[in-house]
């Protein structure tokens, strides 16, 4: 941990123990029901992205690996 | 000491409605699904032998399939927890103590066991109607 780090560490350690009401309590249930939607999204995005970025992109590059090289230029004809 | 009964009935009601609404809308369903979603797109990106077409056209249904599950699953979330939310809203424009009930170890003590008691007695009973007359 760098030095500049434990001050700002202990600030929010010290921060924590303030007895105020936060009023930001989630039960288990809605808690983990709200990771297990935000964890959907970001899967749901993540698929969209291999299948919109991922595999055209590799179609591309196989397509340009396996393009036939042109044949060399005869310099006596 | 339990200051007034009214909030911790009124905080009541708002539980059983959470949880009538949690068994109408059937939200446990909907998160085994989106959990299978997870696992058949994990099947289908590490499955072998498949060719890549196949697998882009499986991952962009399984993403809109995905995506919907979890706007759904998000939007049952909100209407079940809805009664709950809207009694604590309620108590901050119009006094009615159910913040005070809500905080009041006494108080959450008696809802823990008057709801868990509610919870059985509601088992029982789906249990009872699902057995073959």
């Amino acid at each position: 941990m760098t030095p500049h780090r434990i001050p700002a560490l202990t600030g929010a350690i010290l921060l924590t123990m303030i007895p105020a009401i936060a009023q930001a309590y989630s039960g288990p249930g809605v808690g983990l029901g709200a990771i297990g939607v935000v964890l959907g999204i970001l899967g749901s995005v993540f698929l969209m992205t291999v299948s919109l970025i991922w595999y055209p992109v590799k179609r591309l590059i196989r397509s340009l690996r396996q393009r036939p090289a042109p044949p060399p230029r005869d310099s006596k004809a | 000491m339990i200051g007034a009964i009214a909030p911790i009935v009124l905080l009541l009601a708002a539980i059983v409605a959470a949880g009538e609404l949690a068994r109408r809308l059937r939200i446990v369903p909907r998160f085994a699904t989106l959990a299978a979603l997870g696992r058949r797109a994990g099947t289908v990106l590490a499955r072998r032998g498949v060719s890549d077409h196949l697998k882009e056209r499986a991952t962009r249904i399984l993403a809109g399939r995905m995506m919907a599950s979890s706007l759904t699953a998000g939007a049952i979330l909100a209407l079940v927890i809805a009664p709950v939310v809207l009694l604590l809203l309620a108590d901050g424009t119009v006094p009615l103590g159910v913040r005070a009930a809500f905080f009041d170890w006494q108080a959450r003590l008696l809802i823990l066991v008057v709801s868990l008691i509610y919870v059985l007695a509601r088992w029982r009973i789906g249990r009872r109607r699902l057995q073959p007359r």
